[in-house]
């Protein structure tokens, strides 16, 4: 029994000598919530941004926080290095808490960074364990840190709030993973939301104040960004990749007069490409479900007829659109951002072995065919003539 | 010996020798009582010496022919004393008197006692000072006769005992309100009023040299596994000690792991659950002078249970079972996650909670460990200072812990608020484990777990709740594994283990129970309910 009390007791000691070595109190961690990365001649700038949870209101936290950010819940600490890791260590040299990344919500990349090779960057992510590969990954227009410090009033954090722009811009949301993926596979090329600062009020007014806000798509060819996407098309480049969340378009009236405002609440788009011999013919399928947000047309909606119209100036609209934007990212950009080649890979892989080793030539030449699906279910409101009109400035028919 | 016992109170079980444990013999333990009433009533106040609370009473029964009435003030019913032994016995004197000429008689030639004079059921003769002196402390009137050897003891238990009341631990909305008292043969009444069959058996025993207590082991025979009834006995005659207080020395001498912080037995005040458990096949130990029974075998799963479980409908028994195993698990292991994941596991939490719990441990001085210990012990404290004081002050106490350990503390920046919360949360969640065994082991446990949290992270969660899982396997309930119904597993008895089927599909006992007579409904009702309704 002595013996059995003493080898415990042993035992239970030797608990208190291994543990405890990796042991971190939470207020002795810096968390970063985001980062960016900027090219700066030949040295990698990396901006973080920590959290300082003495300013986030938490009870009896009056003493803690630094002072030197004055109320903001989060501080930027910016330093270059000659690699990612490099200037990150020289941050964590000047912070008295130990940086972590695991709740990184945001990594922007600054597009002069993006415009050469992000790549070799990407190896310190799956090196750290603590580098959450869910991260959403965007490009901004300038440098990224800027964008880092813009005011984000409805969140606690500018990352924060770049994460959830991300999350309504697109129906799955780029994140290292995916994005690591996509630069590793055949056949499509990479695509990041583009991030800029635009103006939340006209200007002039006393609190001018700018906003963080997708303005287009970042376009890659490898690991390059090669160009921005912008305008109406990114909306339907976006629905034609399947990831919009529900894109809203104007589509002019029967007679031209005025627009009807469409949002697609369900949409899905399919790839199918059809080969006859060097030949590719791309055949993007849309079927979407919509409904009328806006009418300040002539037009009552009640009629069938101008239901119909309606559905067919919208396809007409939305051709229109991933057309010229398909075009820009043939011809101009020649970037696959839609994936043909992947498409061809999946449907056909021995043809897809053939155009392999020319997909950059062959790119340009594919023939796109769009079809689409409209239904528009729903006028959105209980009256079918625009409200707030006159029977008789309507038109029924 | 010449030893005779009429109509005895008790059936024989082993009776112990009488003599306190480590004190040397009495020199009375092998005399046998002698003719003269002078001697024996001396003999006896030698005994009793400095025993302020006996009685003798000198009463002549017949001409010329003294007795002595000797019992202990307090113990014995009075009014049954007086209407049944000295109103009968004084008649017959005067009677005897009051007869010309005056009937004189010898003292052997005179009636036996419980025949003519005294009208009482329990009595018993004896000739050895040893069973006198029992008799006399087990509530018995003994009564010397001038000239006669033998003595009679009329047993009229009584005195002033607590009546049947509202058990005060298992309080039920729904389910009878009576519970046992201190009074061992109410208490076995109670059960006889619910179980009307010779089935039902009480074997007793007395336990204890100094306190002589009576122990009644209760069970349905055909039910209940024939091993485990002879195990107890065995068990419970194996037991020598001076003294049985509470039917808690009785468990701690009995049980199968003694150094297991699970209880593995049951106890209870409820009369309706003792009825239950028997008729599953179960065996119940009655100890007098305590209202707990205990209740063996017992397994983990019927601990988590209650007897409402049984009484309200089966869809809400459900629910509330499965809260229960929930709040198990927090009561269990919610501090210990919290330390965890607050100090190696950050990066595990979502965003926004750690980034709250980091805002609101910014100015706390203490790690997260001792701080949760300091909390949890001083929460451990306020609820033991709740439960020993009295009922008036214990209000105050509530108020002083929540403001001080609650609000203070917080502001004062020493303790965080989520640590309240965990705390609280905790605390809440032991309450809701129906068995109070269950629920200190529970909250014993946590303490170990939370210590391993601190030094080793989550792995030391899943080492403690190896090492808790392991244990609980290997336990045994008198011989019945602990995890019955789950380890080893049996199909029919998940009806009631982690959910409560309704009573109609309830038909079998649990298998490691009655391992003959399963069937407790038959199959005609069983799976259907109403099966023969009018409309």
């Amino acid at each position: 029994m002595k013996k059995i009390l003493i080898a415990s007791l042993l035992l239970c000691s030797s608990a208190g000598l291994s543990g405890c070595w990796d042991r971190t109190e939470i207020n002795d961690v810096a968390f970063v919530i985001g980062s960016c990365v900027d090219k700066e001649k030949n040295l990698y700038r990396s901006t973080l941004q920590i959290a300082l949870p003495g300013n986030l209101g938490g009870s009896g936290s009056e003493g803690g926080g630094g002072g030197t950010a004055g109320n903001k819940s989060y501080y930027l600490e910016s330093k270059t290095g000659v690699t990612l890791r490099n200037s990150n260590m020289e941050v964590q040299a000047g912070n008295s808490r130990k940086l972590s990344f695991a709740h990184r919500r945001t990594l922007l990349l600054g597009e002069e960074f993006a415009r050469e090779n992000v790549a070799p960057m990407l190896d310190q992510f799956a090196r750290i364990p603590q580098n959450r590969l869910s991260s959403l990954v965007a490009v901004t227009e300038g440098p990224a840190y800027k964008i880092m410090d813009a005011s984000a009033p409805m969140e606690q954090f500018p990352s924060e709030m770049i994460r959830e722009l991300m999350n309504q811009f697109t129906k799955r949301p780029v994140n290292l993973k995916l994005f690591a993926n996509d630069l590793l596979s055949e056949g499509i090329d990479v695509s990041l939301p583009y991030i800029s600062l635009q103006e939340a009020v006209p200007e002039g007014l006393k609190d001018d104040k700018k906003n963080i806000q997708i303005t287009g798509l970042a376009l890659f060819k490898g690991d390059r960004m090669v160009g921005v996407l912008k305008g109406q098309e990114v909306r339907m480049i976006n629905l034609a990749m399947n990831q919009a969340t529900s894109p809203d378009m104007l589509v002019s009236g029967p007679d031209g007069k005025g627009y009807v405002t469409i949002k697609f609440t369900e949409n899905v788009a399919a790839l199918k490409p059809i080969i006859r011999g060097d030949q590719i013919t791309m055949r993007i399928s849309i079927l979407a479900k919509g409904a009328v947000i806006e009418n300040n047309t002539d037009y009552s909606l009640g009629a069938k007829k101008n239901m119909s119209l309606l559905e067919q100036n919208a396809s007409k609209e939305m051709i229109k659109q991933i057309h010229s934007g398909l075009r820009l990212l043939q011809e101009k950009y020649h970037s696959d951002t839609l994936g043909f080649g992947r498409a061809i890979q999946q449907k056909n892989p021995r043809a897809w072995e053939r155009f392999k080793g020319r997909w950059d030539e062959i790119y340009p030449t594919v023939k796109v065919v769009i079809d689409t699906n409209l239904h528009i279910e729903n006028i959105g409101a209980v009256v079918d003539k625009p409200f707030g009109r006159r029977d008789k400035e309507i038109k029924h028919d | 010996m010449g030893k005779s016992r009429l109509g005895s109170g008790r059936s024989a079980g082993a009776l112990p020798s009488g003599i306190p444990l480590g004190l040397p013999s009495p020199p009375w333990e092998k005399l046998s009582v002698q003719k003269s009433l002078d001697q024996n009533i001396q003999t006896l106040k030698s005994i009793f010496k400095d025993c302020s609370d006996m009685i003798y009473r000198k009463i002549e029964i017949a001409p010329d022919i003294q007795a002595y009435l000797v019992y202990v003030e307090g113990i014995v019913f009075s009014p049954e004393l007086e209407s049944h032994m000295l109103e009968p016995m004084v008649e017959a004197y005067v009677r005897m008197m009051s007869a010309v000429p005056v009937e004189r008689v010898e003292p052997s030639e005179l009636e036996p006692l419980e025949n003519t004079r005294v009208s009482l059921s329990q009595v018993m003769t004896a000739d050895q000072w040893i069973d006198v002196v029992e008799g006399i402390l087990n509530s018995s009137v003994a009564v010397f006769v001038d000239g006669l050897s033998e003595v009679h003891l009329f047993n009229i238990k009584g005195g002033i005992r607590r009546p049947v009341q509202e058990p005060e631990t298992e309080s039920v909305i729904r389910g009878p309100r009576e519970g046992f008292t201190e009074t061992l043969r109410i208490n076995t009444a109670l059960l006889r009023f619910k179980i009307k069959t010779p089935n039902l058996k009480m074997y007793s025993m007395v336990l204890g040299t100094d306190t002589k207590t009576d122990v009644v082991i209760s069970y349905m025979e055909g039910l209940a596994d024939p091993k485990v009834i002879e195990d107890l006995k065995k068990r419970l005659k194996d037991i020598k000690i001076d003294g049985v207080l509470e039917s808690g020395y009785i468990e701690e001498l009995i049980e199968d792991d003694p150094y297991s912080p699970f209880p593995q037995m049951m106890y209870t005040e409820r009369p309706d659950s003792v009825a239950a458990q028997l008729l599953e096949g179960r065996c119940a130990v009655f100890v007098d002078g305590t209202p707990f029974v205990l209740i063996v075998p017992v397994t983990f799963f019927q601990l988590m249970q209650a007897t409402e479980d049984y009484y309200e409908r089966f869809f809400f028994t459900n629910f509330i079972r499965w809260i229960r195993y929930i709040f198990l698990f927090i009561a269990l292991f919610l501090p210990a996650l919290y330390i965890a994941g607050t100090t190696y596991h950050q990066d595990m939490l979502p965003t926004t909670l750690v980034l709250s719990i980091a805002a609101a441990r910014e100015a706390i001085p203490f790690p997260a460990l001792v701080e949760a210990m300091m909390m949890e012990i001083s929460f451990e404290a306020l609820r033991e200072a709740g439960i020993r004081l009295p009922k008036t002050v214990g209000q105050a106490v509530s108020i002083l812990g929540a403001l001080v350990i609650g609000q203070a503390a917080v502001q004062a920046g020493i303790v965080s608020a989520p640590m309240v919360i965990i705390v609280s949360m905790t605390g809440i969640a032991s309450f809701t484990i129906p068995h109070f065994n269950l629920a200190i082991t529970v909250r014993l446990l946590r303490f170990p777990l939370m210590l391993l949290a601190g030094v080793l992270g989550l792995f030391g969660i899943i080492l403690g709740i190896t090492w808790i899982l392991v244990h609980v396997t290997q336990l045994t309930s008198l011989g019945v594994p602990y995890m019955s119904g789950v380890s080893p597993y049996h199909g029919s008895d998940q009806k009631d283990i982690f959910v409560r089927a309704p009573w109609w599909k309830m038909g079998k006992r649990p298998s490691w129970l009655s391992k003959e007579n399963r069937e407790r409904e038959k199959p005609d009702i069983n799976g259907k309910p109403n099966s023969n309704k009018v409309w």
